[in-house]
């Protein structure tokens, strides 16, 4: 017996201390600090570090392109006769992108990877090519932030502003033209309106941008490159909004689409390809949706959304190429490319970038452990980078921390007009929502959330952002759980017997619901802290996590009360305020349906609305600035959401080898604004 | 005769079934509340991205949701008939090329798993079996239980990340970065083969535990019996004896669940082919579900509907084949 049970012991033992053995990187330990990044260049210090010019501009600062270079991968191809020379692939007039840190060399495969099937993030970034490119600053990015962006000439070289904002011309660039080398003309720019967008079988609906003022926009075609739009109303917003449209959101490879439309191509011809793909006649609108004929729009960062054929053109830096495995995609430089550095380089210098497909985010954590990707921003991990850093020093990879353009990364916004009759009252007072606010200990959440890293602050715009202001950030955010009870007693909220928790004014116990799902890594662990702070003053809350599908039914029927978020603070216009009216859903429908339904919001929450109006629509910058500043005004004063911090980081992990990359973390630009500059981005030959 | 006669009988519910399983495994995925396209638009939402309603309803137009549920119905399971399983809204990829894609690495893979389990449980089920209560046994019993209660996705990230601090050995996925877009050659299927004994190794592993110690009980009992005393009495050699009789009657639990295989071999260990990242049917199957790709996951339960049945039929075939007592027909007689 005795022999029996030693025998069993050791193995036992043995079998549970050899993966301990093996297994280094799971060993617990402090941070390591990491070198300092060395980011000298040329460039670093120039004041046009990162902006795009027309090569007019270039020239007039002094500039001189010698003559045009290319990347050996396609000289070689220039060699062979399959392409033109670089100098008439380039437009007449190239954009000129001024690096970050210094100009680069070409080649090179960008390898990264993603969990997830459903959209493909870091495309969207790397493959970014706007209509206009906004200037690379702190809170400026594309997709998100782009209210407050500061266009710059993009596709379009130039445009101009009628007074009331409601007509604007522009010019497409001078000789720019498709990756399979067709010109791009105003031809395309009609295609995509008078066939694409206004066609109801392709477009059952149009976009909120392009039926501004009620109407449908109008476009007027002025010649083989200048176009002119008229809105209903004025637009004031409107080039900032195209810094965050990409080319296919107003122009389309129309000599490509042609022969799948049936305004230009007869059923007789289109029969059969319809049938091959499984579309019966009737289903013509399906089948020219199905091969990317509105253009890629929401799906456009989804390659398996993505035409099949990888013959359809583009103006991005890089093409599809090839899907080896399902998830997997290979994307090629696109040949005619329409940047280049001050040196005369057509950009991009990475000759390839390849996205692989991996099941969970432990594989990922696993593969940049064993610096088998490049790259690595998205979804990504605070709590994962002291692991990162204890890798970066054995592996290929380094690991920064840069600003997430979630600006707030845990905010609670909560319902205004909850259906619960008991909890109307009390949630519907502004008093109790500061005191919700006051009873949070920022510091804590800081130290205990986000690895110390953030500025504690009210959900407000933080600084470099046009609608910033000091008071608003420290609107009832400091930790005062006694001003808070002061206000709950002013509430006449009474304590039970017990004295534990507050009871309605009328006697009864009442608890407040916390109801969310994992929008943020930090979902979780905010709901709780948060209902810990809460109940210390005498409210009782009841956090629950939940699957999203659930969550926005019970948000469909107004059964949400406070709820777990993130916000980006740089602009008052289009996120603070849906995650805001987000919840009270009975506004947001009112406001959705022009009053038709749902319920009337408050006075001050419908000036907010007018004000967000103004915002968008006004023609003058300054007043959009001075709107912006009302709804803040308003906000601190109703706080429809609370806010916890801003500029908490996110892991960038990027190969040692990767270069113009790391200036971004001193500048303070956005992990997915850093990423935007990708086609300046380029291997060095060594380690730095 | 009456074997033909059950074997068409038999034909015939089950193609009954198939049908009745093709509308339920339909209605089944479309129960949750909302449809692929708002899990979609709520994963854009989550992400930081406004979904404009003109995109939801071009996108619905696109993908035919916006046809009512019997009508989508219908179009999968006509376009079923002339062997188009429809597309799968997650993948925009016809569900035949995505399917057929992964079908032949996940029987290779579930294959050698089988083969793992099957020769490590038999010949260390015997092994322990005759040679009961030695340090070999003792030995084999521990690493049994340990196999059995260690859960394999546990073991699986374990095995990872040590085979790739020791081994050098690429994370995750059948292929080395070199090989994963390269078309088949020699040089592919030998780092497939290299890359394969893990995920065999770990997904055989709790089935092989389980099975010694079936192995080894029911060997036990044979051992210990009358007839094996008898033979051994008369001078049988050991191995002889052992092989014979005994191991016949004690691989019956064994044979027993070969019904059970054939869906295994396309659906199994999907849990561990999501830690391990492998490119197999399991993850396909667990992500179209979550993403309610009705018609992926619909045509990939029907598919496993069908091996099912078609591997109960063949048991049931093969046990009729085996035991005389097992009648065609049932009439009756008991």
């Amino acid at each position: 017996m005795l022999r029996t049970t030693m025998t069993f012991l050791v193995l036992g033992l043995a079998l549970m201390l050899l993966p301990g053995m093996l297994l280094e990187p799971l060993r617990p330990g402090p941070v390591p600090a990491g070198e300092e990044v060395a980011v000298d260049g040329p460039y670093t210090r120039h004041p046009d570090w990162g902006h795009h010019l027309n090569l007019a501009d270039f020239r007039e600062r002094g500039g001189a392109l010698p003559p045009y270079q290319e990347s050996p991968l396609l000289a070689r191809r220039v060699e062979a006769g399959e392409l033109p020379p670089v100098a008439e692939r380039l437009p007449a007039n190239p954009l000129v992108m001024i690096p970050w840190e210094k100009p680069g060399r070409y080649g090179g495969k960008l390898r990264y990877t993603e969990y997830t099937t459903r959209y493909c993030h870091y495309l969207r970034h790397l493959n970014k090519t706007p209509l206009l490119e906004p200037v690379t600053e702190r809170g400026a990015c594309s997709p998100f932030c782009w209210i407050a962006n500061r266009p710059e000439p993009g596709i379009i070289e130039s445009w101009s502003v009628n007074d009331d904002a409601t007509a604007f011309t522009f010019t497409i660039r001078r000789g720019l033209k498709w990756s399979d080398g067709t010109p791009v003309t105003t031809e395309n720019v009609d295609f995509f309106f008078n066939s694409v967008m206004f066609n109801k079988d392709v477009t059952p609906a149009l976009p909120e941008h392009w039926r501004w003022g009620g109407e449908p926009v109008e476009l007027d075609v002025m010649g083989p490159r200048e176009f002119r739009l008229v809105f209903a109303k004025s637009f004031g917003a409107f080039l900032e909004r195209m810094t965050n449209m990409s080319w296919a959101h107003m122009m389309l490879p129309s000599h490509y689409l042609k022969r799948f439309h049936r305004d230009f191509t007869s059923m007789d011809e289109l029969g059969p390809i319809m049938d091959e793909h499984g579309y019966t006649p009737s289903e013509w609108g399906r089948f020219f949706l199905s091969i990317g004929g509105r253009g890629l729009s929401a799906g456009e960062f989804v390659p398996e959304r993505m035409p099949r054929d990888h013959a359809y053109p583009t103006l991005g830096p890089w093409n599809h190429a090839r899907q080896p495995n399902p998830g997997d995609y290979v994307l090629e430089r696109n040949p005619y490319y329409y940047k280049v550095d001050p040196e005369g380089r057509q950009l991009p210098y990475i000759d390839r970038l390849h996205r692989s497909y991996v099941s969970n985010i432990q594989i990922q954590n696993l593969k940049i452990m064993a610096s088998e990707t490049d790259l690595q921003f998205q979804f990504i991990r605070l709590s994962d980078y002291p692991m990162f850093k204890r890798s970066e020093l054995r592996g290929g990879l380094r690991a920064l921390l840069l600003p997430a353009w979630q600006d707030h990364m845990l905010i609670y916004p909560m319902n205004l007009q909850p259906a619960d009759p008991n909890i109307l009252p009390i949630l519907g007072d502004a008093r109790f929502r500061r005191a919700l606010s006051l009873a949070l200990n920022r510091d804590e959440i800081r130290e205990v959330l986000f690895l110390g890293k953030g500025i504690p602050s009210q959900y407000a715009p933080i600084p470099g952002s046009p609608w910033h202001m000091p008071e608003f950030n420290r609107a009832f955010a400091d930790y005062d759980p006694e001003a808070a009870a002061r206000l709950l007693d002013e509430m006449g909220l009474p304590w039970d017997e017990k004295r534990e928790y507050r009871l309605t004014p009328d006697g009864k116990p009442f608890t407040l619901r916390i109801d969310f799902y994992d929008v943020s890594p930090t979902s979780a662990p905010g709901a709780e802290l948060a209902r810990e702070y809460w109940s210390d003053i005498g409210i009782r809350t009841r956090a629950e996590q939940m699957d999203g599908g659930r969550f926005w039914n019970m948000r469909g029927a107004n059964e949400i009360q406070v709820t777990v978020w993130w916000g980006d603070g740089a602009h008052p216009a289009a996120h603070s305020f849906i995650s805001g009216f987000l919840m009270t859903r009975p506004w947001d429908l009112w406001d959705k349906s022009d009053g038709l339904s749902g319920e009337a919001p408050q006075p001050w929450a419908q000036e907010m609305l007018r004000l967000r109006e103004r915002c968008f629509g006004a023609p003058g910058r300054e007043d959009r600035r001075q709107a912006g500043i009302d709804v803040f005004r308003i906000f601190t004063e109703q706080l429809h959401s609370i806010g916890t911090l801003y500029d908490v980081p996110v892991p960038f992990v990027f190969s040692r080898r990767l270069r113009n990359v790391a200036s971004g973390q001193a500048r303070g630009i956005y992990a997915v604004g850093v990423a935007e500059g990708a086609e300046q981005w380029f291997f060095g030959e060594d380690d730095a | 005769m009456t074997m033909w006669k059950y074997i068409l009988r038999r034909l015939a519910y089950m193609i009954g079934l198939l049908v009745l399983v093709s509308v339920v495994s339909f209605v089944v995925i479309q129960l949750p509340p909302g449809d692929y396209l708002t899990m979609y638009i709520r994963s854009l939402e989550a992400s930081g991205q406004k979904v404009d309603q003109s995109e939801i309803d071009a996108m619905k137009r696109q993908y035919g949701l916006d046809l009512p549920m019997h009508k989508q119905y219908l179009k999968w399971v006509g376009g079923m008939a002339r062997g188009d399983f429809g597309r799968s809204l997650q993948w925009n990829r016809p569900v035949k090329e995505l399917i057929g894609e992964r079908l032949t690495l996940t029987i290779a893979l579930n294959a050698a798993a089988l083969v793992f389990t099957y020769v490590f449980a038999i010949a260390i089920g015997v092994y322990s079996a005759t040679r009961q209560y030695s340090i070999g046994d003792y030995a084999f019993t521990v690493l049994g239980f340990v196999g059995m209660s260690i859960p394999s996705f546990l073991f699986a990230l374990i095995l990872m990340v040590v085979f790739n601090n020791v081994f050098g050995l690429s994370v995750g996925g059948l292929f080395s970065p070199d090989y994963v877009d390269a078309p088949w050659s020699w040089g592919r299927v030998a780092d497939l083969l290299k890359h394969l004994p893990l995920p065999a190794v770990i997904m055989g592993t709790a089935g092989a535990a389980g099975l010694i110690r079936v192995m080894r009980g029911s060997l036990l009992d044979e051992l210990n019996k009358q007839y094996v005393v008898t033979a051994r009495t008369k001078g049988l050699s050991e191995m002889k004896l052992l092989f014979k009789y005994p191991m016949r009657v004690a691989v019956n639990p064994v044979i027993s669940t070969i019904g059970w295989i054939l869906p295994g071999l396309v659906s199994g260990g999907a849990i561990v082919a999501v830690v391990l990242n492998l490119p197999t049917v399991g993850p396909l199957l667990l992500n179209a579900l979550l993403a309610q790709d009705m018609y992926l996951a619909g045509t990939l339960l029907l598919f496993l509907c069908c091996l099912t049945l078609i591997g109960t039929f063949i048991s049931d075939l093969l046990l009729a084949w085996l035991d005389p007592r097992v009648q065609f027909g049932g009439g009756g007689q008991r």
